[in-house]
């Protein structure tokens, strides 16, 4: 075996794929060829170097794992972004409903309303005009309507389709 | 949000075996598998479990991130007073993956990919060839390069310490 022979087989001698008789026709070429010797021999020292990061068997690692989850993550900006919505969301909610059960009118505020369409108009005219007529209306469809909210609502709904 | 995800697949332990390799604690290596499985949902849903080749390569890439930018602890941190100091080869061994790591990163992707099948998962050159598409001489090629640019810069990393 020459050098030009040796290089190329080298990769198979490096990566253990060459048959014992090959292994030994290099050897002999080695023992005769400081040049390629030194080459064969740091590139055989660095495969024992990558092969100083040995790790744990297969069982070990299949328990490391176990109960694993993956959390997705949003970015931080994302997060800060998202968390000051839903603060100020319910800051607003909360202003908002403030403000309507302080100016929500009681059942005496509230004239007494007939089947029709007419009751929000009359109701309206009881307003003391700070209070947004709706709210007069679905008290009084409360105090009326016995499927209460709900049906307070769908009431409101027809009357401003009229 | 959390997402549950097929653990009894095999895939799953051996990309906890790859990544133990270079970070070399169970802390590092739990935080790099569940990278790699977020990014394998992102990436390809339940079946890139079956692609090991890229599941590895994956894998070694964040290794090799997260060695990079890993903060330097102090000696003392490493040694608390009320514990026996940690083995040698524990030490050892975590000095010799930053420095493998490092080294690996100056690889291109492909001889990288070819090493690292090679030497930690002792597949063969046409089984590589065949996992990467590439012809069997090719394969070699990216082998032996991968391993002449590792003796370089292994050989530079410990001169420099």
């Amino acid at each position: 075996m020459n050098c030009n022979e040796l290089a190329e087989v080298l990769a198979d001698y490096l990566g253990d794929e060459l048959s014992s008789v090959d292994r030994k026709a290099i050897q002999q070429h080695l023992s005769s060829c400081p040049t390629c010797a030194r080459e064969v021999e740091s590139l055989q020292e660095t495969v024992t170097t990558l092969g100083q990061l040995d790790t744990i068997s297969h069982a070990d690692a299949a328990g490391q794992i176990r109960g694993l989850q993956i959390v997705q993550r949003r970015p931080v900006i994302q997060r800060f972004v998202l968390a000051s919505l839903r603060i100020a969301a319910v800051l607003a909610l909360g202003f908002v409903l403030g403000r309507a059960s302080f100016e929500s009118p009681t059942t005496s505020d509230v004239m007494p309303a007939g089947p029709s369409g007419d009751n929000r108009h009359a109701v309206a005219q009881a307003s003391t005009g700070t209070i947004h007529p709706d709210w007069l209306v679905i008290a009084e469809r409360i105090n009326q309507n016995s499927s209460g909210l709900a049906g307070a609502f769908r009431h409101l709904a027809k009357d401003y389709k009229r | 949000m959390k997402r549950d995800i097929d653990l009894q697949s095999e895939a799953w332990a051996n990309v906890y075996r790859w990544a133990y390799r270079f970070m070399r604690n169970h802390d590092g290596a739990l935080d790099a598998t569940q990278e790699v499985m977020l990014r394998s949902v992102q990436h390809g849903g339940a079946n890139i479990k079956n692609d090991l080749g890229w599941l590895r390569r994956i894998t070694v890439n964040h290794c090799i991130d997260a060695l990079r930018k890993k903060r330097p602890v102090a000696v003392e941190e490493l040694e608390p007073p009320n514990r026996q100091p940690s083995p040698v080869s524990e030490a050892i061994g975590t000095e010799a993956a930053e420095m493998i790591a490092a080294a690996l990163e100056r690889l291109t992707e492909q001889q990288r990919a070819v090493v690292i099948a090679k030497t930690y998962d002792g597949e063969t050159f046409a089984k590589i060839a065949e996992s990467m598409n590439l012809s069997i001489g090719t394969v070699k090629t990216h082998y032996l390069r991968g391993l002449s640019t590792l003796r370089n810069v292994l050989g530079k990393l410990r001169e420099d310490r």
